[in-house]
């Protein structure tokens, strides 16, 4: 039988094989601005992460006799209301605000994705239900949703992180959704039916890696909202709690000083600003890198 | 008796309108197919574009519910089976898709989607799967080295192997072949073409061959039927229905045949207009519209399938 083939046997695709995450990556390199943002993103990583090595001494510690100080060569950018250092808590701020980031997002997702898998996979009633579920949780702006939730569950960072981990689900099931209504149509789905595949395994091996890129996109845009969001609600006072080194109730407090000293509000706000723009950034530079119909 | 039986299969998909979804009619997509398939044979089913020749296929292994009809392989009413004894028995009943790059997905490589069948329906090692793909990858012409590649580093024609492969996988009795070469270009088409036929002479493989390429079909079928609007309209050995078609829908297309010889005219049968819309097709005979032979009962009665001697089925009056 391999006398018969022989003639028939095809080459391997004459252009050797170009790995997948080869091309996103030289992609994604070209792409000054996802540049920026994922250095940018790398310094908030950095600063996280070795927060207690940058900055000596407890960020929390109150000192009244340096309040209000401007930058200085001690104290880079300056002191708050109480003398603490700002630079200090900006760096042990990116810890807090990264873990919401991050924790808002496992929210999100983890309720979110399989929801939004089902809703568009099964149709019908389960359909039905959950999408009128999210029809009503988008009837409000997103940061309303977490604000109400926040004042049922009361203060603190867990609860920040679930109410507004909870705002987000609806932008993923719909998200989801959305993209499962094309994938399952495709004729490799009807290929696994047809190879007895069983409805679980179709949803885990064929449609959920189909619509991973824009999850992965709407996952970096997503980070910098909640960044955002924890900010406003540490701002409100019904975040983040002080003394804990939250950028958004940095700003807060920093408000009765606005004319005095304005370096006490600056910072922590371009913290967020920077924050987020990374977030940005990265997230649209992903977007195209993922996306197939853009050449290098 | 027959391998595969198939009666009065039916496919009505119901048309929808208003905010109550109210069903308004239906589109008679298969209306009263009724044909057989014997072990070992190619038959082929031909007709143009809507005429309902992939919902037949896809009826057959039911990845499309059909409305009613019976289709019985080796005797087994397949419409009757519950999920878990359909599971079972597509393994001895598979499809090749039309489009090779739509029917493999892109993010699993070659090796896993050779194994799915395999792994669906058999509890056997990961070696011993592997070993099983590399032989259903050399039985089809790939090199098995490729086995960790992505499809989007196949041509169209080695996609289509792979298809044949994960068709091939768990050894079945029937393949629904759903226009296996219309994407592909001539040259590979034939090669296709060739490893479909050499692979059924040793496998004992039946096929049931959708094509609108009427040359292809010609090539590869035993048995040839040709659907209109729904229905089959005459079935018969390729030889006599190229040679002597009956139906003067059958007529019309093979005179549409292109013949590889330019001094070689022969007189094409035009018809005028359109096919008409399944959703509301014509009273009695749903050809007589087009049709050059038209009488007065064709309006009114439907014409069924009947032997005229040698198997070969015509559903015409005249």
């Amino acid at each position: 039988m391999s006398e018969e083939t022989e003639p028939n046997v095809c080459r391997p695709a004459e252009l050797p094989s170009e790995n997948r995450w080869r091309r996103f990556w030289v992609k994604l390199r070209r792409n000054k601005a996802a540049v920026a943002g994922g250095v940018l993103l790398l310094l908030y990583v950095f600063c996280a992460l070795l927060a207690p090595v940058l900055f000596r001494g407890d960020p929390a510690a109150p000192n009244l006799i340096l309040a209000l100080e401007p930058p200085s060569f001690k104290d880079p950018l300056g002191t708050d209301e109480l003398g603490r250092s700002i630079l200090g808590r900006v760096i042990y701020g990116a810890r807090i605000s990264l873990l919401i980031a991050v924790g808002v997002i496992a929210v999100g997702l983890l309720i979110g994705v399989p929801l939004g898998l089902i809703s568009g996979f099964f149709g019908g009633k389960v359909d039905f239900l959950i999408q009128r579920a999210t029809d009503a949780m988008l009837a409000f702006p997103g940061f309303l949703l977490a604000l109400a939730l926040v004042s049922v569950l009361g203060v603190g960072i867990n609860n920040t992180v679930i109410s507004i981990g909870i705002s987000m689900i609806p932008l993923y099931i719909r998200l989801v959704r959305s993209c499962v209504l094309t994938v399952r149509e495709e004729v490799y789905v009807e290929a696994a039916r047809a190879a007895g595949t069983r409805d679980g395994m179709i949803l885990l091996r064929h449609i959920l890696p189909n619509v991973m890129v824009p999850i992965t996109v709407q996952t970096s845009l997503g980070m910098g909202t909640a960044i955002l969001f924890a900010a406003g609600l540490g701002f409100l006072g019904i975040g983040v709690q002080p003394p804990t080194p939250e950028w958004g109730a940095m700003l807060g407090s920093a408000r009765a000083y606005l004319f005095n000293a304005p370096h006490v509000a600056t910072f922590p706000g371009i913290a967020i600003f920077l924050a987020v723009l990374s977030f940005n950034l990265l997230g649209d530079g992903l977007r195209d890198a993922l996306d197939p119909r853009f050449k290098i | 008796m027959a391998l595969l039986e198939v009666e009065n299969l039916k496919k009505y998909f119901p048309v929808q309108k208003g905010v109550l979804n109210r069903t308004v009619g239906y589109v008679k997509a298969v209306d009263d197919v009724s044909f057989s398939l014997k072990r070992g044979e190619t038959l082929g089913l031909v007709g143009e574009s809507g005429c309902g020749k992939t919902t037949v296929g896809r009826c057959l292994l039911r990845l499309i519910e059909p409305t009613a009809g019976r289709v019985a392989f080796n005797g087994q009413n397949l419409l009757e089976l519950d999920r878990g004894e359909m599971l079972k028995i597509r393994a001895s009943f598979q499809i090749i898709f039309q489009d090779p790059f739509s029917s493999l997905n892109p993010r699993m490589n070659v090796g896993d989607i050779i194994a799915e069948p395999i792994r669906n329906h058999l509890k056997i090692s990961a070696a011993e799967t592997r070993q099983r793909v590399a032989h259903l990858m050399h039985r089809v012409g790939l090199h098995t080295a490729t086995m960790n590649r992505y499809p989007h580093e196949f041509s169209g024609g080695q996609r289509q192997r792979i298809g044949i492969a994960r068709a091939l996988a768990l050894n079945p009795k029937v393949i629904v072949c759903d226009e296996p070469v219309s994407a592909l270009d001539v040259s590979i088409q034939a090669q296709v073409i060739n490893l479909l036929a050499q692979l059924q002479e040793q496998l004992d493989l039946s096929y049931i061959f959708i094509a609108h390429d009427l040359s292809v079909v010609e090539h590869i079928s035993d048995r040839v039927a040709v659907m209109y609007l729904g229905r089959i309209v005459e079935v018969a050995t390729a030889e006599a229905l190229y040679s002597n078609p009956l139906h003067p829908y059958s007529r019309a297309l093979m005179s549409a045949v292109p013949i590889p010889d330019p001094d070689l005219r022969r007189e094409k049968i035009l018809l005028p207009g359109d096919v008409p819309s399944p959703f509301n097709p014509p009273p009695g005979c749903n050809f007589h519209p087009r049709c050059f032979v038209r009488q007065d009962r064709c309006a009114r009665e439907t014409p069924i399938l009947r032997d005229v001697g040698d198997g070969h089925q015509v559903a015409c009056h005249l």
